[in-house]
């Protein structure tokens, strides 16, 4: 088992608001490997996520082309939708075991927004336990 | 195990992607571009950048 911290952040509690919030979020750092090249990446853990999406600039950043993946369109809270391509990756958790993985590189994230870990290739590969009492993430 | 504070990272390089040491808090590079970042993180001798591209906004928002 592999445990993670929760990250925390201070947040505006509206936009221009100056009023501020302590969030914690599940995130974690991934190994994300396109050919020889790797880096570590961090993703929000998002259990309502149905994949991987990753920003395109990582694949770039490693040497892949976003174009050469599978068409993708999906759509976010607030029905906007976002494009972008499905490439058959290798991941790594810090501390765990490489594996085979898929992800959604794109040039669409929204800016307020990091890359997220879904169900397909991530969820469906692992037991993940949040405890936000302790601020911990459990991944079996 | 500690929680981890990225306010200051995030104040400071909105919008922009950020090359970190493994130790999660040097900044070794920064800029528009993932690629000249990571490559000039390389260069510097990291060997597995933590590649950020870092929120503009820091708003609650609902995945």
């Amino acid at each position: 088992m592999i445990k993670y911290p929760y990250v925390s952040f201070e947040v505006e509690v509206a936009p221009n608001s100056k009023r501020k919030k302590t969030i914690w979020r599940p995130i974690i750092e991934l190994i994300v490997f396109c050919g020889t090249q790797f880096a570590a990446y961090p993703v929000l853990v998002d259990s309502g996520a149905d994949y991987n999406i990753f920003h395109s600039g990582l694949l770039e950043a490693l040497g892949g082309k976003l174009t050469k993946g599978k068409k993708r369109r999906i759509v976010a809270l607030g029905n906007q939708p976002l494009k972008g391509y499905m490439h058959n990756i290798k991941l790594k958790l810090v501390g765990g075991n490489k594996f085979e993985s898929s992800a959604i590189f794109s040039n669409q994230i929204p800016d307020h927004a990091l890359g997220v870990l879904g169900q397909n290739g991530f969820f469906d590969r692992y037991k993940i336990t949040f405890n936000y009492k302790a601020k911990t993430i459990n991944i079996s | 195990m500690k929680p981890i504070n990225w306010n200051q990272l995030f104040d400071s390089y909105k919008g922009k992607w950020v090359a970190l040491e493994q130790n999660k808090k040097t900044v070794v590079s920064s800029g528009k571009n993932a690629k000249t970042v990571f490559e000039k993180a390389k260069k510097k001798g990291v060997k597995v950048p933590t590649l950020v591209k870092v929120p503009t906004k820091m708003i609650p928002f609902a995945g």
